[in-house]
Formats: structure tokens, sequence, C-alpha cells
């Protein structure tokens, strides 16, 4: 094609329509509407996040979809769980009125309330001396032990994560990101016998089908598994608590950033006044917690060691 | 209270082995899903040209629903049916789905390839009376892969791209160590800087590498 | 039917993916635009920054980029919020290759028709801006049209920022009821139905755009 000054002239006229109207119209309207929607960008200032929380009336929390502790409700289409409605009623003493609540990752928690992505972690995380290196904790809400969910019978006879270990046949069953999944490969549960399922109905499946001997959750966990499809199944009988720290039992708690110990000591305060009422006991009492799963006079320092 | 950047060293060379582990199995799964999409991909493209009018149109349907729709999604659909299943690792699923989804896109360059061939080529074989199986193997592929190799490796480098999905379905590659390590750390600003410096350093090595590979097989072909 | 009473949650994501998907897209044209622009500048310095832009953001892959704008960015004091963070992360990677497409376009103009502009006494903006770009966005819509695609499909990555679209709700169902075939299933559905409306939008954009050239090309023969 040798292109001469008529056919330039001529195909620039007949396609300047669709190409003017682009370059004229569309595309800075475009341009326009792009950069107001990511511009909605907060600033931040000098505030505390209690100063912050006080002032709006609203406050950003993180859960990790777990039943019981922290769930989305796909009935209410809300966020509940142990930890989220006792924020709840927490949180309303302290003048907040409005909740925003992040589902995020389990591994997430930590670093997004570092980096500000919310103000509070309302995951019944459990208290750990590792994770007090980078955040704080109010002081427990609950604390619950282990138990392993077997077939009826308990065939191959576990009642220990050292039994697991010591029978070379047997498979474990763990959720991924949990304590449990740390619990057994610190205990030596070797990978090839440790089975890591996404949620905890597939990892009763995995029971239930024989894939593995044991499914290892809380005690509360297993509990609410057997209520819900317990036929053929049966939680392990005596089971011997492995022990952290020196402790039998999981401490569950709040995570705070490290340098709003303002907010801490005010939710701390609140928190004191209601755990162990009989309001907090009728509320938890929803998601399967006991009077046996409060926290007695456990304090987050007891377990971290700090202050 | 955040404007200075809390980098901390120490907490940089310690997520250097984390990151170690995980470059290990994100390799392996770029790897094994390049191998069953290389394979996959060649039965997909013979079966879309078949002459049985139901088979190809099924075929077409497959491959375009595969590429019109989520790897993420289709990750969560596969591993939720099957976790539970013994043989059912997280990495053999994660190799099967990557290999499956880009199977899809590999065929449609094996495509390319095989229609740059030119039509006297199947009449000359046909000729020369030779079978139909036997004129794939020995005339139309050996002429229709080596122009391809570039665009199979532009897909090996968005294989790689795409395998930190794979943290989602609790496959322990890149990603997923960075965010154990992130959320033991507290920190997420030394981690995922270097685990992005990985990825840019993986990409362009094997970028480098696909241009080389090019390069030679243009010698050999001249 | 028990198989509805999923629709309800699913179709909430829905809406916030088309959101998710169509702010992206703009993102993905103007920074491809600039970009693409800035690859075939006559200034050395620009096509240095462009080039830099296409290989960085080329060589990430979206969701490690997600995280970093999420989880790092509030460190350097930009605190952007999720679906911001969602759309500046889709944007900066797909405008990456959509740069590539703008410059290929733009290079594939044969020489004659800038130098016929040239010998016409346009000014070097008139030649690109008349000539040259409205025949480049012909040749640029049928690779853009698989871009958008591939950018719908990655707007699910979004769920792991917190922007509730379709993928978090199907993975809240799935956490809550297990009916995994029903619930992937139904959202696969309406990724597909999006990528086939998309390239039927493309398609049609494509023919009103090339009528112009057909006819001018016609002209010239």
């Amino acid at each position: 094609m040798n292109p001469t000054l008529a056919s330039v002239r001529s195909t620039s006229r007949m396609t300047s329509h669709f190409g003017a109207l682009f370059l004229r119209k569309i595309f800075p309207l475009m341009a326009f509407v792009t950069v107001l929607s990511v511009a909605s960008c907060d600033s931040r200032n000098d505030e505390t996040t209690l100063q912050r929380v006080k002032r709006t009336g609203t406050i950003r929390i993180a859960y990790a979809n777990e039943a019981p502790f922290g769930y989305y409700d796909t009935a209410t289409g809300e966020v509940t769980g142990e930890a989220p409605e006792i924020a709840r009623v927490i949180l309303k003493r302290l003048g907040v009125t409005s909740i925003e609540a992040k589902l995020v990752d389990f591994g997430q928690l930590i670093p997004g309330l570092r980096a500000g992505r919310y103000d509070l972690i309302a995951a019944g995380m459990y208290i750990t001396p590792e994770r007090a290196k980078t955040i704080s904790f109010s002081n427990p809400t609950y604390g619950v032990g282990e138990a392993f969910l077997v077939k009826s019978g308990n065939p191959k006879n576990l009642h220990s994560f050292e039994d697991v270990v010591a029978k070379g046949d047997a498979k474990l069953g763990v959720v991924n990101g949990t304590v449990e999944l740390k619990l057994a490969e610190d205990l030596g549960v070797p990978d090839s016998r440790l089975m890591v399922f996404p949620d905890n109905a597939t990892a009763l499946t995995g029971v239930k089908t024989g894939h593995i001997d044991a499914f290892s959750g809380t005690a509360l966990t297993v509990l609410d598994l057997l209520k819900k499809a317990g036929d053929g199944l049966e939680r392990a009988e005596p089971f011997r608590q492995p022990k952290i720290d020196g402790r039998a039992k999981n401490y569950g708690a709040f995570g705070f950033r490290k340098d709003d110990h303002e907010f801490l000591d005010a939710f701390n305060a609140e928190l004191a006044k209601f755990i162990g009422t009989p309001e907090h006991i009728a509320l938890i009492a929803r998601f399967g917690f006991t009077k046996d799963e409060l926290p007695g006079n456990v304090k987050a320092s007891d377990i971290t060691g700090n202050q | 209270m955040l404007l200075e950047v809390p980098w901390d060293w120490m907490v940089a060379r310690d997520a250097l082995p984390v990151l170690g582990r995980g470059v290990v199995t994100t390799l392996l799964a770029t790897c094994g899903g390049m191998m069953i999409a290389l394979m996959l991909g060649l039965p997909l493209v013979i079966l879309r040209r078949s002459r049985l009018r139901v088979l190809s149109r099924t075929i077409s349907l497959i491959v375009e629903f595969v590429r019109g729709t989520p790897l993420l999604i289709q990750l969560f659909f596969v591993y939720f049916l099957l976790s539970g299943q013994p043989w059912a690792s997280t990495l053999t699923i994660g190799i099967v789905m990557l290999g499956v989804h880009y199977a899809c896109y590999v065929s449609e360059v094996y495509r390319s390839g095989i229609e740059g061939v030119s039509c006297g080529q199947w009449d000359a074989a046909k000729a020369l009376n030779m079978s139909r199986a036997r004129t794939w193997i020995s005339v139309i592929l050996p002429q229709a892969i080596p122009p391809i190799v570039p665009a199979l490796g532009n897909y090996l480098v968005a294989m790689l791209k795409d395998t930190p999905l794979l943290f989602a379905i609790t496959l322990r590659e890149l990603l997923m160590e960075s965010n154990n390590y992130a959320s033991r750390a507290g920190s997420t600003i030394e981690v995922y800087t270097l685990l992005g410096l990985v990825f840019l350093v993986l990409s362009l090595a094997a970028t480098a590498l696909i241009r080389w590979t090019e390069k030679r097989l243009l010698v050999r072909g001249a | 039917m028990p198989f509805f009473d999923l629709f309800p949650h699913l179709t909430q994501g829905l809406w916030v993916t088309l959101k998710v998907y169509v702010v992206s897209s703009l993102a993905v044209l103007v920074l491809s635009t600039l970009a693409g622009l800035g690859r075939v500048a006559p200034n050395a310095l620009l096509r240095g920054l462009a080039a830099l832009y296409v290989h960085v953001f080329r060589g990430l892959p979206v969701l490690i980029l997600l995280f970093w704008l999420y989880y790092v960015l509030p460190y350097f004091g930009i605190e952007l919020g999720a679906f911001a963070v969602g759309v500046l992360g889709l944007g900066l990677n797909y405008s990456s290759y959509g740069a590539e497409i703008v410059r290929g376009a733009i290079t594939s103009i044969p020489r004659g028709q800038w130098e016929a502009a040239t010998a016409l006494n346009m000014s070097r903006w008139s030649r690109m801006r008349y000539v040259i770009l409205p025949q480049a966005l012909v040749r640029m819509l049928p690779p853009y049209g698989n871009l958008q695609i591939e950018l719908l499909k990655n707007t699910a990555l979004v769920m792991f920022i917190s922007v509730e679209e379709l993928a978090h709700h199907g993975r809240v169902l799935q956490n809550s009821t297990q009916r995994t075939a029903e619930i992937f299933g139904i959202s696969l559905a309406f990724y597909f139905a999006i990528a086939a409306l998309t390239a039927f939008v493309v398609r049609r954009i494509e023919v009103a755009a090339s009528r112009g050239i057909r006819a001018g090309g016609a002209h010239v023969a």
C-alpha cells in the first residue's frame, strides 16, 4: 500500500468519528472517574485509637471465619460468634455505635492489625508468648482444652498426641492454620500421617470415611461436630491434654496494637465487669460455651509473662 | 505515627530461609503444571479439530469455559470436593488444576502452530499413503511446534505468576510461607517486599531463558 | 428448591464483582494508554520510565501486588481502602500488558502514514491524534478484549484483601453449608456469563470502529 495524500485524508476522516469521540470525550471522562474512585483515601492524624473510636463511634474489627469463635452467619448476613458478640457488648459500653467487621485470612490477622487495617482482632485468638511479642492481648474471655474426635469405640485406642506418634499407622487430621496443627507438628506427628483439612466439616468427613483415625480440635469444636453429625463417632475419653507452656488449656482473647494501651486498658476494665456474669454466660451459650470454658482468674500477663 | 518506615534488617534476614523453602514448592508447582499443560493441550487441539462435530463442539465449549472463569474459583471447586481423599494432596490438586487451566491456553497456541503448517503438507502425506496418526507425528507436529515456543514460554511465566493462588488451597508455596512468617514476625514490610523481588527476579529470569531458547531455535531453523 | 437459597448471597457478591471489574477496567484503560504512549514517546527518559513501569508490573503476580499495597503501603503513610487497593493493584498489573498492546498497535501503523501526515504539515500531536491513534485503536481491540477477560478472572483475588465480592461470598457459604458443587458451580457460571458479555461488547465495538478503516482501505485499493 502506497498511501497518497488523498488516502491519508480519507482514512482519517472516516475513522475520526470513533477515534475523536474516544479521545475527546470517553478517555477524559474515564480518567476522571478512575481518579475519583481511587482517591477514597483516608488520612491519619495524631489521635489515639481510643480517641478516634470515641469521636467517630465506629470501629473496624477483624475475624477469621471460624465457628464458634468468630464467623459470618449466612442466615443474618452479620458477623457473629463468641468474640464478635462479646466485642459488641464491651464496645457499646465504650461508646461505639457502629462496627465494621472484616473477614481476614487467619494468618493475616496480626499483620493487618499492625498495618492499621482495623483496630481489634475479634477471632477468639489464643494468647501465646510468641504472638504477644507483636501485639497486645486483652485478658482472656475463655479457656478451652483439646479433644480428639474418633469412630465409636476408638478402634485405634488414641488418647493423646503421643499415642498418635507411637502408633505407626494412626493418621491424624487437623484444620489448616490452627493451634492443633502446630501442636501436632511440635509433638512429632510425621507429615505423612498428618492430614491438613480446609475446615471442620471436611475433617469430619475424613473421620467418617476412615481416611483419618482421629480429628484433633478444641473440645468446643469436637462437641459442636458431635452435635451436628455425630452418628458413629465419639470424643476420645479419657484424653491426656498436651501441655502448652505448662498449662492444660488455651486461652482466647482480643488482639490490640502494641501502642494502643489506653484502648486496651479501657477495654479490659469493661471486660472485667462482664466476664462471668449471667449475661455473659447466656450470650456465649448459643455458641456451645459453658461455665467450664470460663477463664477463671487467668490474666493475659500470666500466659505471656509480660507486664 | 506510621510515617517512619519500620524496616528491620534482622527480620528481613530471617525471612530468607522461609522464602527459600517456599521457592522450591512454587517452582515444583510451576514445572509440574506446565508439563501437564503441554501434554494435555495436544489431545485437546486434536480432538477440537476432529471431524466429529459433537466432539469438537464439546471440547471447544470446555476450553472456552475454563478460559472464561477464574482459576481461583476452579481451585475452590475441586479442592473442597476432593479434600479428604487421601490421594488428593494440595500439591497434586494445585499442579493438576494449573495444568488443566493452562492446557486450554496452550491448546490455542498449538492450534495456531498447526494451522501455520501449509495444507500441501497434509496432501503430500496423503499422497504418500501415510496414516492419520503417522501424518500428525512425523509431518505436522515437527513443523508446528518450533515457531510457537515463544508463545508457550509466555504461558510458563504466566503460570509462575498464578502459583500464589495455590495458597488459597493451603499449599505451602512462597505466599503461604510469607504469610506465616509475617504473622509470626508481626511485620509485613520486609517479607512482602522480598517476596515481590523474588517473583520479579524469577519472572525476568524465565523471560530471559525464553528469549535465549527462541534465538537458538531461530539459528537452528536458518 | 434448595438450590435458589444461595442466590441472594451470591448476587450480592456479583454486584461487588461487577463494580470492581468496571472501575478497574477504566483504570487499566487510562494507565495502559499513558504507559503505551510513554513507550513510543520521543523523550528517552519518558520511554525509559514507561519501560520500567511495564517490566516491573508485568513481572509481579497480581496477588503479591495486592498484598503489598494492602499490608505494606500503610507503613509509608498511604492508606487506601480495600476497594481502592483492589482497583489500583489490578489497574497497575493489567495496564502493563495493555501498554504493550497500545505500543504494538501504534508501531504497526505503516511508516508511510507518519510520513504522509508530516508532509501535510501536521504537528506531532495532530499526527498521533488524527492519523495514527484512530487506526491503532482498531488494531488494539481484539487483544484488548482478551485482556479484559483476564482482568475479570483476577478480580476474584480481591477477596483476599477483604473486598466482599463473589468469590468471598462463595467461600463464606462453603464454610457454612459445604454445598461445594452448587456454590462454586453458580459462581463459575456468573463469571462465564460476564466474560461472554464482555466478548460480545468488544466484538460490537470492533465492528463499529473498523467500519471507517475498511471503507478507507477499499478506497486506497
